[in-house]
């Protein structure tokens, strides 16, 4: 008796479309409006007197890759393999199946491919609708419509074999479903809780991120990565006898597509590794949590870490009254033993669907776990590489944005005596270490970042919050004297206002006008470009003949009583990108600027004095009527 | 024929079979008994290709049945907990059926109808328990498989359906040869029926024999000696249990019946008469030492 066998059920694929068709027909349907949607949107943004083009069929293709189909393929394919898989999390469901004259490679491809199938039915079907609306209005994009169909496919298979790879190595649906989502997360969450933990025992650190920790979280890393630019103006057009500007597109661009390629490797080695597991799985793995016991103390760990992390930063935030903007090591360590013992006993119980799991046979995890994490924690809080008081030379440094609560200031190319300063003024502020505390009648709030840009294009970021006491300004080496040192220099003053040659150009000045009573301020027009000029002499004439009172670094971006205006002005660096501009309060990096966008703005602030004799003078000359004071 | 060879299944280091060894001849059928945890059902996972065995052989007129489709395509089975889509009509699991057993015959399907009676485009998850078994037993018969591998079969169908149930399968082994396993933790249920019981307990076959094999050899006597008379000793006779009530001794006696009689005669009893063992007294006066093993099948 030979035995012939398929790789492919066809009565098993057919039940598989057939019995969840409300579920695809539903998401299909979903595509369907998305389509319609997208394509109105374009054709309403141009207004029915304009035909729209390939480019504006392009850009809906370009832009759907990084989200539309990374969301959407993402949940069919929770929705989709949890459904066909199910079968495998009960007894009755594998002894059904695997009794069946069919082989588990026949049932493993079968149940794939259906998969897969309605995994992608929902985007073909807005693809295609869209594709044929774009053919009807004459602006069929071949390129942007191939892309597009290579990314549903290719996407999909990626989502497809993330989705294959947790049924396998799990025994229940909500197992499944779980470790499904997780996964694509789990890394980029892993990420941010590390980088949120390693950064909290370094003063000054703040923001760091692994990228790398991105690219292994799907979702995260297509959106985060793939970026779709366009290029456009604005056309005179006539339209019914009148000249209109039309805005048009002159280019799209898909940037880092090759990452898609990349996944749709990952998906095939996920898929030949599901394939492997399927085999070797054991019918009888059904209704436990973790199919496979080799694999069990992989995801314990892995996931009683985070989770672990995770808390101990919760605690810490809970518990932490001081308010410190650094941990505490000694009390980390204490919650980072309590989390970690609870988040692998939760994590036991889970795996072993069980509350009995506090015997001698799971001890030893529960204390290498612990053993482990304290390490860390104490390792972390050392701070082995010394990151804290190190800076960067100033050889190495493009610019430095320094942002303060009153303004942003920007050293670039010429300024390398006043970046060597702040350079070493950051490195005073670092040693001098955490000065952060409960608010109070005897203390002020200061923050103070840098951005450091490097010549080799990454950028290195500190970030200071600290208490400031009036009583320490006189002492010499206290960090008061140092900040009130640093914010009254000259060039450094200068720079807070903008001035004294920098490459910034004026975007904007308005003037408030002090009502002269506590009510504040009523608000004046922007000066016009020449009168900014103007004010911009008038107020480094002010500074040269040190007109302008010292900068109160206990009451900096306050209100000041004694002014007669407030000025605010809005200044701009010349970028290199595409996109229109970018305000980010300082925390957009400056290469990231210079490199996406065509400006990058940086907002200052000046109060004016009787003192300031000059600028108040050209406030008059323009017809400001200041209050007496 | 179904040989089941040394096999051994484990696990988290229990033993669920311990080196189960059976043989089921084409066109028998095989009672595998046991009381519950005796390893029965896992025995059944492995005849179907379910489960994979760590040692031992589990083979279908000499082939292996793990993954084999050639195997599996001759074998239909109702488990204990039958398996269907949770929206799916009968119509829907007969188009499966249909789709996977190449010998499925619509036209037993629709004779069957009759039998059964229950409306195809049936939600099956609102028929009753047992309306769902006979679904089962509706499909496993219309796929005219050589071999029925039965797990609990009948529990959740009512009296007059068990035995319209039992005619379907014996009209099919006596018609078609079908072999038929069934596996029970109750011995009354199936002494009509099998021609071949197997006893399971621990994970191994403790017993299996030929039921006619097990009657033949066994019959209970009573006996009526003159009044006066000295009781003979019954040299000869394999007396497994003798009482008294009375004057009539009631013996259980290891012999065919007809030799047995003829052998008390010998003593010219007043009265003997040969009385058919139930297979339950069998069991009882059979295994001696496996009392336990048999109290629990009895129950």
């Amino acid at each position: 008796m030979k035995s012939r066998t398929s790789l492919f059920s066809k009565t098993i694929f057919i039940k598989n479309l057939t019995r969840l068709w409300p579920v695809w027909a539903l998401f299909s349907l979903g595509g369907l409006i998305t389509a319609f949607a997208s394509h109105t949107s374009t054709f309403m943004r141009q207004g029915d007197f304009y035909a729209i083009t390939y480019l504006d069929a392009r850009s809906v293709y370009y832009n759907m890759i990084p989200v539309g189909i990374p969301i959407a393929s993402f949940i069919m394919s929770v929705v989709v393999f949890a459904n066909v898989f199910n079968y495998m999390y009960t007894t009755r469901g594998t002894v059904f199946f695997h009794s069946l004259p069919v082989t588990r490679n026949a049932l493993f491809v079968t149940n794939a491919v259906s998969s897969y199938v309605m995994v992608v039915i929902p985007q073909f079907v807005g693809w295609f609708v869209f594709t044929i609306l774009a053919i009807t209005k004459g602006a069929f994009d071949p390129k942007g419509a191939f892309t597009c169909l290579y990314a549903i496919l290719a996407i999909s298979l990626l989502m497809s074999g993330m989705s294959l790879i947790s049924a396998q190595l799990t025994g229940r649906t909500s197992s499944m479903v779980l470790l499904n989502i997780s996964s694509h997360f789990f890394f980029s969450v892993t990420g941010a809780v590390i980088a949120t933990f390693y950064s909290g025992f370094l003063y000054g650190i703040r923001g760091e991120t692994f990228p790398a920790f991105n690219y292994l979280s799907p979702i995260v890393g297509l959106m985060g990565n793939i970026k779709v630019s366009e290029r456009s103006d604005y056309a005179p057009t006539i339209v019914n006898g009148e000249t209109v500007d039309i805005y048009r597109i002159l280019d799209v661009t898909i940037e880092n597509l090759s990452l898609v390629g990349v996944y749709l490797i990952v998906a095939i080695v996920l898929i030949l590794v599901s394939y492997f597991l399927y085999k070797a799985r054991s019918s009888e793995s059904a209704t436990e949590v973790v199919a496979f016991k080799g694999v069990r103390p992989i995801l314990l760990y892995s996931y009683a870490v985070v989770a672990a992390i995770a808390g101990a930063i919760i605690l810490n935030s809970m518990l932490d009254y001081a308010y410190n903007s650094t941990y505490s090591p000694v009390r980390m360590v204490f919650f980072i033993i309590f989390t970690s013992l609870i988040a692998y006993y939760v994590g036991k119980m889970i795996i072993e669907r069980s509350i009995r799991v506090f015997t001698k046979k799971t001890m030893p995890g529960a204390i290498i776990i612990t053993v482990l994490m304290v390490a860390l924690t104490i390792v972390l809080a050392s701070d082995p590489t010394h990151k804290v008081t190190s800076v960067p030379d100033v050889e190495d440094v493009d610019s430095i944005i320094i942002a303060t609560s009153s303004g942003e200031f920007f050293l670039e190319e010429g300024d390398e005596e006043l970046m060597q300063y702040v350079i070493s003024t950051q490195k005073k502020i670092a040693e001098l270490g955490d000065h952060y505390e409960s608010f109070g009648e005897n203390n002020w709030y200061f923050s103070i970042s840098f951005y450091y840009n490097l010549k080799n294009g990454k950028t290195e970021t500190r970030s200071y919050d600290m208490s400031l006491y009036k009583q320490y300004l006189t002492d010499h080496d206290s960090l008061e004297s140092l900040l009130d040192e640093f914010v009254n220099t000259e060039p450094v003053v200068e720079k807070i206002y903008h001035l004294n040659g920098n490459k910034l150009k004026n975007d904007c000045l308005s003037v408030a006008i002090s009502t002269g009573s506590e009510e504040g301020y009523y608000y004046g027009d922007n000066l016009e470009k020449g009168d900014v000029e103007k004010f911009r002499s008038a107020l480094l004439k002010d500074i040269r003949e040190k007109k302008t009172p010292r900068i109160d670094i206990f009451s900096m971006g306050d209100y000041n009583e004694e002014a007669l205006a407030t000025c605010d002005f809005m200044d701009y660096i010349e970028g290199d990108g595409d996109s229109d501009y970018v305000y980010t309060g300082g925390k957009m990096l400056l290469n990231a600027a210079v490199n996406s966008y065509r400006q990058h703005y940086f907002w200052g602030r000046v109060d004016v004095v009787p003192e300031m004799t000059n600028t108040v003078n050209l406030l008059k000359e323009l017809g400001y009527k200041l209050p007496e004071k | 024929m179904i040989e089941v060879n040394n096999l051994v299944k484990t696990f988290d280091g229990f033993r669920a079979l311990d080196g189960v060894t059976l043989k089921v001849e084409n066109g028998s059928v095989y009672g595998l008994m046991g009381p519950n945890g005796a390893g029965k059902s896992t025995l059944i996972r492995h005849l179907l290709g379910v489960y994979r065995q760590d040692e031992g052989d589990v083979v279908y007129d000499g082939e292996k049945v793990w993954e084999n489709v050639a195997v599996k395509s001759r074998i239909a089975s109702i488990p204990d907990d039958w398996f269907y889509f949770g929206q799916a009509t009968v119509k829907d699991m007969c188009d499966i059926y249909k789709g996977m057993y190449k010998t499925f015959s619509i036209e037993r399907f629709k004779a069957l109808k009759d039998a059964f009676n229950i409306e195809e485009n049936k939600t099956i998850k609102y028929l009753s328990k047992g309306m769902q078994k006979q679904v089962a037993f509706w499909l496993a018969l219309s796929t005219m498989s050589d071999y029925l591998i039965l797990d609990e079969p009948v529990d959740g169908l009512d009296p007059v359906m068990r035995r319209r149930v039992w005619s379907l399968i014996m009209d099919d082994v006596s018609s078609r040869g079908t072999t038929v396993l069934v596996s029970s933790h109750n011995l009354r249920e199936l002494e009509d029926v099998c021609d071949h019981v197997g006893i399971m307990n621990h994970g191994k076959v403790v017993l299996e024999r030929s039921l006619s094999e097990l009657q033949d050899n066994m019959v209970k006597l009573q006996v009526v000696f003159k009044e006066g008379e000295e009781e003979p000793t019954m040299d000869g006779i394999e007396v497994l249990h003798d009482s008294l009530t009375g004057r009539v001794h009631t013996m259980i006696v290891r012999m065919c019946p007809e030799s047995a009689v003829k052998a008390v005669k010998k003593y010219d009893p007043m009265l003997v008469e040969a009385i058919p063992l139930t297979l339950e007294e069998i069991f009882v006066y059979e295994m001696g030492g496996l009392e336990n093993e048999i109290k629990n099948i009895l129950v």
